[in-house]
């Protein structure tokens, strides 16, 4: 009976974890057909292709690109959160759904508008030139890409460090700054550590979808900013090459996996302090 | 003690959160060495006040001195008035000695120090071997000790005590009371303890201020305060009493459903009048010595002695008896007591 009950939580795993991923790792390993799909024999080839200095550059550049997104979203968003925790509560909740607010517009839309704002005719041009400077050339520059990243995933790096610091007991940074902390001490040697999970949290959950995005690179980057999750696309639809796809996306799990587990010690050792 | 030099001038300090006065015109001159304690119920505005001093709170008016000057302008972490939390707020990501520690970082001393003075307090605690423990492996009573150590590790000149003993199981609090009382003659340090708890304000403090909804309704040491309380609000606060209101005429005192009483002199102009239990015999109820006459309506046993209430046609008298026989629940008896125990209250 017991064994029963697992039965549509192992189907789920298996139809959507464990068949697909084996078929990456299998392809990983094949040689690509004609016109897509793949075939015999075995091969390392996919493997030692993606050590290629261009390739290696694009990874390079991708965590550059994802990295830089996270830190900028952290360094917004927990002042933001903080913010939000020294509202009063009904504040809070509306503060909260503005933040999720976005989410509930097309995310190709949403980086559109982004496109019609950095513009050579877009509005901060426009706005430039009143003051009698520029045109500027924002759009399609990496740093365009991150700030298109930085603005499509703060939310989610707002959320879990808000509900870090709500459950933080505020007598702490009180008895801190009565023992004669400062602000910056309070933060470096209370706020900052008494939030890692939520902190970390949230940095995952921005430079893991920031990392693997194609689209805003496309939009926001143009053809300058290649990013891994471009180079992974172009192998299924443009190349027709899915193994070196394959390969490829097997790449990210794995660095992201690295993370993850870091994340997951990080955790534990926060988690002996208690409650 | 009476003529110690001031050392926390509390001036005409107000406080309102919107509609809520939580300190109304508060005055109060807290002695250098001094126990003090802050006496009332919930919502009095002790725990105001105590923040004020503490710099978490600004007040709408008056003036507070620390030595002689001003402390208001001072930023909370630069006081030299250091609190301990009603919850410890005990950091609890640090060991004990690093929570210890913290406040002596925070001033920058030499390692050298630090560690001398931090080994040194967690002795006084006696909690030399827990060093390196984590907050929540501790009990309640260690965690105090480490929040109290935490604030006299920093020699402050004031030391504020937020309930310290409320999170504490009966018997630790009876020990931490000595501890307590122990730990400001071992580091002379003016101590302020804030507390709705009487025994412990009692027993602990030198002199006690009862506040009020803001108000500081009387401030004297713990035997006066018992003695001599000067209102209905504090002879009903601080130990059990037998409060009778009514008014004075010509040597008597008048009230609803009793016959006229005779009372001194100094009751006129008095709003009510008090009896502590020990104050009051109980008679037999044909001995002549009775002024009231009445049947015992309960007997609370208390140990080393005993509480009967003597219901006399409606108003409810409060006797402590000593003796080995108790009265029965129901028995007629009567009641006497010295004119001189009786206690004129001037105010409600």
């Amino acid at each position: 009976m017991r064994a029963l009950a697992t039965v549509p939580a192992m189907t789920y795993l298996v139809v959507l974890m464990v068949i697909p991923l084996g078929l990456v790792i299998a392809y990983a390993f094949l040689t690509a057909g004609r016109f897509g799909g793949v075939q015999g024999p075995v091969t390392l080839d996919n493997v030692t292709r993606m050590l290629e200095p261009l390739y290696r550059e694009v990874l390079a550049s991708s965590v550059f690109n994802a990295g830089a997104a996270t830190l900028i979203a952290f360094a917004i968003g927990f002042p933001a959160a903080l913010a939000i925790t020294r509202l009063p509560s009904h504040w809070q909740t509306a503060a909260l759904i503005a933040v999720v607010l976005p989410f509930w517009t097309n995310f190709l839309i949403r980086t559109y508008a982004w496109i019609i704002l950095l513009n050579r005719e877009g509005l901060l041009n426009d706005g430039l030139a009143l003051a009698g400077l520029g045109p500027i050339d924002f759009l399609y520059t990496r740093q365009a890409v991150i700030l298109g990243l930085t603005y499509a995933y703060i939310p989610l790096m707002v959320l879990p460090i808000y509900a870090s610091l709500q459950r933080l007991d505020p007598q702490l940074l009180e008895a801190a700054q009565n023992l004669g902390a400062g602000a910056w001490r309070r933060f470096r040697t209370i706020l900052l550590p008494l939030t890692l999970p939520g902190i970390i949290t949230g940095c995952l959950f921005v430079f893991i979808p920031s990392l693997g995005n194609f689209v805003i690179p496309e939009l926001l980057g143009g053809g300058n900013s290649q990013m891994i999750g471009n180079l992974i696309r172009d192998q299924f639809l443009k190349s027709r090459d899915w193994p070196f796809g394959s390969a490829l996306s097997l790449m990210v799990l794995a660095l992201l996996i690295i993370i993850v587990m870091f994340q997951a010690s990080a955790a534990r050792r926060t988690r002996r302090w208690g409650a | 003690m009476g003529d110690s030099a001031v050392l926390l001038r509390i001036s005409d300090v107000s406080k309102s959160f919107g509609e809520v006065v939580a300190l109304d015109d508060v005055s109060l001159d807290i002695r250098e060495n001094e126990f003090f304690a802050l006496l009332g119920p919930s919502g009095c505005g002790k725990t105001t006040l105590l923040r004020v001093l503490a710099g978490f709170e600004q007040p709408d008016a008056g003036t507070v001195t620390l030595d002689g000057s001003d402390l208001l302008s001072v930023p909370p972490e630069k006081r030299a008035v250091n609190l301990m939390f009603q919850s410890y707020a005990l950091f609890p990501h640090m060991t004990v000695a690093k929570n210890v520690a913290y406040g002596l970082v925070c001033e920058g001393l030499p390692r050298a120090e630090i560690t001398a003075r931090v080994d040194e307090v967690l002795d006084t605690v006696g909690l030399s071997d827990k060093k390196a423990a984590l907050p929540k492996t501790l009990s309640g009573g260690q965690r105090q000790r480490v929040a109290l150590a935490r604030a006299i590790v920093k020699r402050p000149r004031l030391l504020l005590l937020d309930e310290p003993l409320s999170a504490l199981d009966r018997k630790i609090r009876g020990e931490m009371q000595m501890e307590l009382k122990r730990l400001q003659h071992e580091v002379g340090i003016t101590f302020v303890v804030v507390t709705h708890d009487q025994d412990e304000a009692m027993s602990l403090a030198d002199r006690v201020a009862v506040m009020d909804a803001g108000v500081v309704r009387q401030l004297d040491a713990p035997l006066d305060l018992y003695r001599r309380p000067r209102s209905v609000f504090v002879a009903d606060f601080i130990g059990s009493s037998t409060i009778l209101r009514g008014s004075y005429l010509d040597g008597h005192w008048e009230t609803p459903g009793l016959p006229p009483l005779s009372v001194p002199a100094e009751c006129s102009g008095a709003r009510a009048i008090a009896l502590r239990p020990e104050a009051i015999s109980l008679l037999s109820v044909d001995d002549s010595r009775c002024r009231l006459r009445g049947t015992v309506s309960e007997v609370y046993f208390q140990g080393d002695h005993a509480l009967a209430q003597v219901d006399v046609d409606g108003t409810t008298f409060l006797a402590a008896v000593r003796d080995d026989v108790l009265p029965e629940r129901g028995a007629r008896v009567g009641i006497t007591w010295q004119e001189s125990a009786i206690i004129p209250l001037v105010a409600d």
